[in-house]
């Protein structure tokens, strides 16, 4: 059993398959509980190490009327074995639910082929029977099995963890198998690969009974025993009845080895029209047509690369892969007209539903068939990395970024199309983390709630074996190390990271079989409703060669869309992004200035310091700065040193065999392709071989594969003359973080100048599209007010006479807020005050919106604080009118809201201040839409030579100064310097805190308006201030600001 | 933390704990095992262990459960289940 047996198994596969080795297995079994989430990943395991993988599955038995459930394990001796298992594990879980997958004996007798049977484990009910001497009760129930599976695929399970019982059930159980003539069978019954693990084993129990310790006595194991057993220890506990031993050996002898290539998988077929022999000389056909349109005619240099991508699917038999695909981006393509994106004179290659992302940009059919919007022939894009003439190794990915709406729509059409048997959602598995494992282990030894809370609250890694030095620099929790709960909280919590919780449903890959899929892989319902999703993640479904559809959601494709619609409707014209000029200067001038708020891949905090040095100027620029930002680019201090060279830096090739693959990016690794091409060039593999590698680098535990590539490239690399000091550079550039494909990189920067490009001609349509598309998770709303402000747009409060539910452009220059903006009011409460004023027209007065709207007391209060009651007659103040919402407010079920007269209940009130109406604000719209917080402070702060930001334009590097501000954003990309970003009402101040400041001020610099001291460090163009000193900062209403004492500290 | 959240609440002598250890004298054999009980009237010597179990529990409280118990064949034909725990290497007997 391994961790894929949720909340039970306490090992990995790796840990299990790593003991197994060292104890010398030839042959190992792999048996989950209601699933085969690990039988790839174990399956290749195993292989690399030599074991025979078998793979097996514990369901529990029971059926309907009966009250006793038993678990039953199954082992797939064949093919016809493993289809089987995945048809029983999927009924099992349709049929019963969720979360208590129960099988029935209605599905288990019909598939019974290729399986061997396991019955009788220490807490099933046949032990139960067979040591209660219950003996024709017993029988009757082995006769059942023996009928469904016959004598020969049948065995009585015996096992040994000295508990107390384990004999007299041994002895009842053995007896029980002579009187039924079938075999027993000596099993493990395995649940860590070590005993030091078995306090987890308790932990996982409690946490999965909704238990403590102390209250799952019941459920938790007697002892440690439940480890991995070498075969000697194995053969010495079962001395007694040595043949069950025997028997283990004779199952795992009868077993195929399970490997990935067992799984029947065929791609769904396309119906090729009658006047084509088959789907190649259809995708030819469509594809030539497509080129015709797009490019007027096929010119020699469109047909030799289409020949080339032509020949290649037919090496590979992948032509009915993009017919598929073709067949999909049709269904996202009517999807699209039905919700009023595209129409159905637009060729589907001229305006493609979706996006491509990755690399199967640099296929100039995808571009055809409408799954990339970029022409690979532009940009010269290698296509080694996405298909290559050796031996297909993976299936080609092609992931499809969609609108939400679209992506929504397309999951639930694909299904109605395929069926739910034929096309299921990938899974994937959360994990553990230190704040999961902090609140989950932390109750399970019953450790006080608000001392957890804390712990998880403020804990900055997110890797639970730093919890000893997390709760060290927490002063409250720091003298609490050493104590019981606490230790085993900080050992357990270590040993819990990275454990899988579950199976979920991933974000939007998809499987479609030609076969059905249950045949394949079992597949269960998912937790929305419709959904199915099959018991792989996505490596499980790349390694079983599905093929697998990421449609994925992209909240800047909903916002562009939105956008471009807003900008129709005022204009009246529509814009094709595909025709703009992709060489404005202007475009590029915000871009290299780093004024990219909102701006698709280059609006964070990371990329603005880099694009202003990289200074892009056309797309190729774009795509270069968009790879640049990435932890593997930047582990290898590429970024700055790729900077470097593009402004003038001498460089060399470590060896011109380099060339090739690196003289677009100066000589440094910008793209997953450059690794390909370098184990070619330089390394002297295939394609094929050198993306293997290139994958390997990202294997958990991959060291003996990286010696044995390392060992290749340097033999390869020596054949073509490179010294094994160079070939010891170039391979130490390689390393397992996440870099783009050179194709997605151009995709993802064509969005971005798309992007950039509506944010400098119709800001008005690009910021109301952005605060519709909220939350995109990047910069909060006042930043993108403060942003709007700065280009001239003008945000307007909502009211309820005149917003709609989402907010809307007011002419050229402004726009207004929706009235969703407003906290406490949802889409349904927005559509109700729209509806209730277009029947019986406008609120004519605060009262008739009390009492025609219907909407709860919190949502009046906030929708007054909003300041969308300021126009209406008898509103003449913010705090009066929320002093009449008392007044007037019934809760419903009360007699109906009459117009009464309340102004004798009427209290004179102090007016609303201007910092109150920000206080509002700030808390019902999240931004305040007159000014900034820090424009109320700002008197006090000039008067204690606090400088907002764009005073320090003008200081030069190393100059001391002390700026305040609201903190946007904290990040510590390589664990070492914070990053922060501080806002004003002019503009942004970028922070580095060294970790010893970080240290000493920790407390400040997590307020969220904060004064730092520093010095101006000026580098490479960038601007940050290195800080010295921080202190919090409270905005004071009643005096506009307290800073006196709080500056003191910076005199 | 509550060192024994299964103490027996209640006034004293008002609860009577079933089944507690009795301390017993035992003389190990070569291997670890049982050989002899000394007991206050006759020691009587071990025919067969006969079957044999561990506990090992409560590890998160200050006194953790490690025992191993055996039953016991004694010469006298009799069956007696003792354990050893394994935190004081002391021993005890149990009715099981």
């Amino acid at each position: 059993m391994s961790w894929y047996s949720f909340m039970e198994g306490a090992s990995s596969i790796d840990e299990m398959l790593g003991r197994a080795h060292e104890l010398g297995y030839d042959t190992f079994a792999l048996v989950d509980r209601n699933n085969i989430t690990g039988a790839l990943e174990f399956s290749e395991s195993a292989h690399e190490l030599g074991i025979k993988p078998i793979i097996g599955v514990t369901l529990t038995l029971r059926d309907e009327g009966e009250n006793t459930a038993s678990p039953i394990t199954l082992i797939a001796e064949n093919r016809k074995g493993y289809a089987n298992m995945c048809n029983l594990i999927s009924f099992a879980h349709v049929g019963a639910g969720r979360i208590d997958p129960v099988l029935s004996s209605r599905h288990l007798h019909n598939h019974t082929d290729g399986l061997i049977a396991l019955i009788g484990e220490p807490e099933s009910h046949i032990a139960e029977l067979a040591v209660d001497d219950a003996i024709s009760c017993a029988d009757e129930n082995v006769q059942r099995f023996i009928r469904w599976f016959g004598k020969e695929n049948l065995f009585v399970e015996l096992q040994r963890h000295f508990v107390h019982g384990d004999l007299e059930r041994n002895r009842a159980l053995v007896a029980l198998a002579e009187r039924n003539d079938v075999g027993v069978v000596a099993t493990g019954g395995v649940f860590y690969h070590e005993r030091n693990r078995s306090r987890l084993h308790d932990v996982l129990t409690a946490i999965r009974h909704n238990l403590t310790l102390e209250t799952s006595h019941r459920q938790r194991k007697a002892n440690s025993h439940y480890e991995l057993k070498s075969p000697e220890r194995m053969e010495q506990l079962f001395r007694e009845w040595s043949e069950a031993v025997d028997n283990s050996r004779r199952i795992a002898d009868r077993c195929e080895a399970f490997s990935a290539k067992q799984i029947n998988y065929r791609f769904p077929r396309e119906t090729v029209p009658d006047e084509f022999s088959d789907d190649q000389e259809y995708l030819e056909h469509v594809c030539n047509e497509a080129a015709k349109r797009r490019y007027g005619r096929i010119t020699d240099k469109v047909r030799e690369r289409l020949d080339r991508e032509f020949s290649l699917i037919k090496k590979h038999g992948l032509a009915g892969f993009f017919l598929l695909y073709r067949r999909i981006i049709s269904l996202a393509q009517e999807v699209a007209i039905e919700l009023g994106h595209s129409s159905i004179e637009i060729p589907i290659e001229e305006k493609p539903p979706g996006r491509g992302r990755g690399s199967s940009v640099a296929m100039l059919i995808g571009t055809l068939i409408g799954v990339s919007h970029i022409d690979p022939l532009d940009y010269n894009l290698p296509l080694e990395r996405f298909i290559s003439d050796d031996e297909l190794v993976n299936t080609p990915d092609i992931d499809l970024d969609f609108p939400r709406d679209i992506r929504e729509a397309l999951i639930l059409r694909v299904f109605e199309e395929f069926g739910w048997d034929h096309a299921a959602l990938t899974a994937m598995f959360p994990t553990y983390k230190l704040k999961g494992a902090v609140r989950d282990v932390g109750k399970v030894l019953g450790l006080p709630h608000l001392e957890l809370d804390i712990l998880a609250k403020r804990a900055e890694s997110h890797n639970a074996a730093d919890l000893a030095f997390e709760m060290e620099r927490i002063p409250d929790l720091k003298d609490k190390i050493n104590l019981p709960g606490w230790r085993h909280l900080v050992g357990l919590g270590a040993q819990l990271q990275g454990f899988p919780k579950g199976l979920a449903q991933h974000p939007g890959g998809m499987i479609i079989s030609s076969t059905p899929l249950i045949d394949i892989t079992p597949v269960q319902p998912s937790a929305m409703d419709g959904r199915y999703i099959c018991q792989w993640d996505k490596h499980g479904a790349d390694s079983a060669g599905f093929l697998k559809i990421d449609f994925l959601s992209l909240g800047a494709l909903s916002q562009m869309q939105e956008c471009l619609q807003l900008i129709e409707k005022r204009t009246g014209s529509r814009i094709d992004l595909s025709r703009i000029d992709f060489n404005d200067e202007a475009v590029y001038d915000d871009l290299c200035r780093g004024d990219t708020v909102g701006v698709f891949q280059v609006e964070s905090a990371a990329q603005m310091q880099t694009i202003t040095r990289m200074q892009p100027r056309n797309l190729y620029d774009l795509a270069l700065e968009v790879a640049a930002v990435r932890p593997g680019v930047g582990a290898n201090n590429g970024v700055s040193e790729f900077i470097r060279r593009r402004n003038g830096k001498d460089w060399e090739y470590d060896h011109p065999l380099e060339k090739r693959a690196l003289e677009k990016s100066l000589g440094i690794i910008l793209f997953q392709d450059q690794v390909v091409t370098l184990g070619i060039d330089v390394g002297g593999m295939t394609a094929s071989e050198s993306d293997q590698m290139r994958r390997a680098f990202q294997r958990r535990n991959n060291e003996a594969l990286i010696k044995q590539y390392w060992d290749r490239f340097r033999d390869g690399a020596a054949e073509r003359g490179v010294p094994e000091k160079t070939a010891d550079k170039i391979f130490l550039k390689f390393n397992p973080h996440y870099m783009f494909p050179e194709g997605h990189a151009l995709a993802f920067g064509v969005t971005a100048y798309h992007m950039a490009w509506l944010r400098l001609h119709y800001p008005t349509e690009f910021y109301t599209a952005i605060f519709n598309a909220q939350p995109m998770g990047f910069w909060p709303p006042e930043t993108l007010k403060q942003d709007a402000k700065r280009r001239g747009v003008t945000i307007f409060n909502p009211d309820v006479n005149l917003s709609q539910d989402k907010c809307t452009p007011q002419g050229e220059d402004s726009f207004r807020l929706g009235l969703t903006s407003v906290s406490d009011i949802n889409e349904q409460s927005a559509k109700t005050i729209i509806e209730k004023r277009e029947w019986n027209g406008p609120y004519r007065s605060f009262a008739d919106l009390v009492s025609r709207s219907g909407m709860q007391r919190k949502a009046l209060e906030n929708l007054v604080k909003a300041g969308a009651c300021d126009d209406l007659q008898g509103v003449d103040d913010r705090r009066q009118a929320l002093w009449e919402v008392g007044l007037r407010y019934q809760a419903s079920g009360s007699q109906g809201r009459l117009q009464l007269d309340v102004s004798q209940d009427m209290a004179t009130l102090k007016p609303a201040q201007r910092t109150d109406l920000m206080t509002y604000e700030y808390e019902t719209l999240g931004l305040w839409t007159d000014d900034h917080v820090m424009s109320t402070m700002r008197d006090t702060l000039t008067k204690h030579q606090i400088l907002n930001s764009t005073q320090l334009d003008d200081k030069s590097h190393e100059e001391r100064v002390v700026v305040a501000g609201k903190v946007l954003r904290r990040q510590r990309p390589l664990g070492k310097m914070v990053f922060m970003t501080l806002e004003d009402e002019f503009g942004m101040i970028p922070l580095a805190i060294p970790p010893a400041t970080w240290k000493k001020h920790r407390d400040a610099l997590r307020m969220p308006i904060i004064i730092a001291e520093g010095e101006v460090s000026r580098k490479n163009g960038t601007m940050n201030i290195m800080v010295h000193r921080a202190s919090p900062l409270k905005p004071n209403y009643a005096s506009r600001a307290n800073i006196p004492d709080i500056s003191h500290n910076f005199r | 933390m509550v060192t024994n959240s299964r103490k027996t609440p209640g006034i004293r002598g008002s609860y009577e704990p079933l089944n507690m250890p009795v301390p017993v004298q035992v003389v190990p054999g070569l291997d670890g095992r049982p050989a002899k009980i000394l007991e206050t009237r006759k020691p009587s010597r071990v025919e067969k262990v006969i079957d044999l179990w561990e506990l090992d529990d409560e590890w998160w409280r200050e006194k953790p459960i490690r025992r191993r118990y055996f039953r016991l064949l004694m010469d006298s034909g009799g069956v007696l289940t003792v354990f050893k725990d394994l935190s004081s290497d002391e021993w005890f007997s149990q009715r099981y």
